[in-house]
């Protein structure tokens, strides 16, 4: 399997693929950098973007804006306290206390190599593992396919900010919405009010770009205009790894990328819970002499290693099954839908060109990333000096012209900014707009499957999962995993309680 | 207000809101009001245990009052959604690029950041980049009106 996918690594490296790869990397670091600007964010303005490429060259330049959003969010973590993304807040810990004692080059190299490799590791299990585990797809029939659409919204609903409840609500209100249009079945128009722009359906672009973009775009506005996060002034920028620091701290990284690639492929997890995991494992390792708090480098390598471990197997529940790993794989999930694709075997079967390249494509991007951030390390630095007053307008504008590049149709701007609007109240009053998403991607997946189990289960989806003499293993293993997702959402969560780290982005990785 | 009475009327809107899904589905035959029911069932349980939560919370950390800031420092975020109206109707009259030159200097302001300075250098690096890269390199054919 794995010398099959060879030859297509070549194809990763196409001068095209290549191009749409730096792209992905500069905008991923550059966005990842600011704080308040999330991974997700990016990937959602870079879709509209992808439209004139091909789709492997697309889902490359996505995946390359994901894994280096999440690296270079710790730029900012580290250096300024302020974390880019909320995968990095616990890196603003001991990468902060590092800085303030003079040691922000070693903290920026410990970064860059637990960051990379992590990738790197992360991105070849994606290719090993992804193959395989999409055979299982196979086994899968219409209740399968429905309870699975359920088990990817309460996992999303499982990490939420705020209230559970309140994340499966919004993934039930993403399913109602994916029901909104002409009814295929029928050709009765559904819940439109007449309007004719709502017949085709609600599109995936508009809701991802509203949602994440848009509504980001607001909350920015809000405040102080002249806001920034200054601090950085001169700094050398030699982060070539070191190879007797990265012996001291070797354990502290295994652990990391260890965590990381068992969190990127629990669907949901991702690497903001990644992040406290691989730091608590850290501490419970602790020895004497570890000064855990006050810039303890083994902190740093943990933190840094998981958060991108996640990003390459976060990607293997989204490529097989379709329940992304993360909010960012969520979003990239859409991209896939919008380029035409499927999850599952018959992607791994008919399109391997497809799949096999973005995979490769996702591991030299991580080598890339690398590469880039000793160049633009510094220019990053500068970039959390720019006031939020010309931030939030531009998210604004790139949110109009990325739905119109994207739809050539006015009306879909309409559409983005209501849900624009609704993302914004959705983030105050603590709903998950990432559960609104996935249950507008999930949507026809999951009402396929159910009216499906309906007619062969004639109307007793019940009895005919739980059938005695022909049982539905796999459905009932993936409702045993809800009410495990359930149980484990109602419990506290001691990342959420650690630290408080000021400016972690709301949205998640 | 306290944020408990704030969170049952929330849930008041949600309910009706579930309700009216239910309705509207009993007229779509063959099956097409199966998942907007299920969302709409599932959304109504969900929506009653946050009620029961709330009342039972009602006296501890929901006690305390919603603190509504009517001023326009509060109310800027939403200035700034209606602001993306106009500068769309802008856009179909005055053409892409000419209105948001003008947005990107009216919006800056409208959050307070008087610096024309910054934000002139920023139009005039961002403009032209956008049309080289949407209109050049993308060929998306954004709107013309009476400039460009």
């Amino acid at each position: 399997m794995f010398e099959d996918s060879l030859q297509y690594a070549l194809l990763a490296v196409s001068w095209q693929n290549f191009g749409a790869m730096l792209l992905g990397v500069t905008i991923g670091l550059v966005i990842g950098a600011i704080p308040g600007l999330s991974p997700p964010m990016a990937i959602a303005l870079m879709i509209p973007v992808s439209f004139g490429m091909p789709p492997a060259t697309a889902l490359i330049m996505l995946v390359s804006v994901y894994a280096a959003g999440i690296y270079g969010g710790s730029f900012s973590a580290i250096l300024l306290r302020t974390p880019g993304t909320s995968a990095s807040a616990a890196s603003a810990i001991e990468g902060y206390e590092m800085v303030k004692r003079g040691k922000a080059i070693e903290a920026i190299r410990i970064s860059t190599f637990a960051s990379v490799v992590g990738g790197l590791i992360s991105g070849f299990v994606l290719l090993l593992m992804a193959p395989p585990l999409a055979e299982i797809s196979l086994l899968f029939g219409p209740a399968e396919y429905f309870v699975t659409a359920l088990l990817g919204l309460t996992a999303i609903a499982a990490v939420a900010t705020g209230s559970m409840m309140k994340g499966m609500m919004s993934g039930l209100l993403g399913l109602y919405l994916s029901t909104v249009g002409i009814d295929i079945n029928s050709g009765i128009p559904r819940f439109t009010g007449d309007i004719v722009a709502l017949e085709g359906g609600i599109g995936i672009l508009p809701a991802i770009i509203g949602l994440f973009a848009f509504a980001q775009g607001m909350e920015l506005c809000e405040g102080d205009p002249r806001a920034n996060i200054a601090g950085v002034k001169k700094l050398s920028w030699n982060i070539w790894p070191k190879f007797s620091e990265i012996y001291i701290l070797r354990w502290s990284l295994v652990r990391g990328w260890f965590t990381g690639l068992v969190m990127g492929v629990i669907p949901a997890a991702g690497g903001s819970i990644a992040q406290w995991i691989a730091y608590n494992w850290e501490i419970q390792s602790a020895k004497p002499g570890d000064k855990f708090g006050e810039g303890e480098p083994k902190g740093l390598a943990a933190t840094e290693a998981s958060n991108n471990g996640v990003t390459g197997t976060s990607l293997v529940p989204m490529f097989v099954l379709g329940i992304p790993g993360g909010i960012s794989a969520a979003v990239i999930l859409g991209a896939l839908s919008i380029h035409g694709f499927q999850p599952g075997e018959r992607l791994f079967r008919l399109n391997p060109e497809v799949v096999y390249t973005i995979m490769w494509g996702f591991i030299i991007a991580n080598l890339l990333m690398g590469f880039l951030a000793i160049i633009l390390a510094r220019m990053m630095a500068y970039l959390t000096l720019f006031p939020k007053g010309v931030i939030g307008p531009l998210i604004l504008i790139f949110s109009v012209v990325g739905t119109y590049a994207g739809t050539n149709n006015i009306a879909e701007i309409w559409i983005m900014m209501v849900f624009g609007v609704v993302g914004y109240g959705m983030i105050k009053y603590n709903y998950s707009p990432a559960g609104v998403l996935l249950g507008i991607i999930l949507g026809p997946i999951a009402e396929t499957g159910l009216r499906d189990l309906m007619t062969v289960s004639n109307e007793a989806p019940i009895s005919f999962v739980f059938n005695t003499e022909e049982p539905r293993w796999i459905s009932i293993t993936i409702i045993v995993l809800i009410v495990i997702a359930i149980y484990y959402a109602m419990k506290p969560k001691p990342w959420e309680e650690e630290i408080e780290v000021e400016g972690a982005s709301r949205i998640d990785d | 207000m306290t944020r408990a009475w704030g969170e049952f009327i929330s849930q008041a809107v949600i309910i009706s809101f579930c309700c009216w899904v239910i309705w509207m589905g009993q007229d779509y035959s063959f099956g097409g009001n199966l998942q907007s029911n299920f969302a709409a069932y599932g959304t109504l349980l969900l929506s009653l245990m946050v009620v029961y939560q709330t009342y039972r919370d009602r006296a501890k950390e929901l006690a305390a009052k919603i603190e509504f800031d009517f001023s326009y420092f509060g109310l800027k975020a939403w200035i700034m959604a209606i602001a993306v109206v106009a500068y769309v109707f802008l856009i179909l009259f005055l053409g892409y690029f000419t209105a948001t030159g003008v947005y990107l200097i009216a919006s800056t302001y409208l959050t307070g950041l008087n610096d024309l300075k910054l934000v002139g250098i920023t139009a005039a690096i961002l403009i032209p980049l956008m049309y080289g890269f949407f209109e050049i390199f993308l060929k998306a054919g954004l709107p013309e009106g009476i400039l460009i």
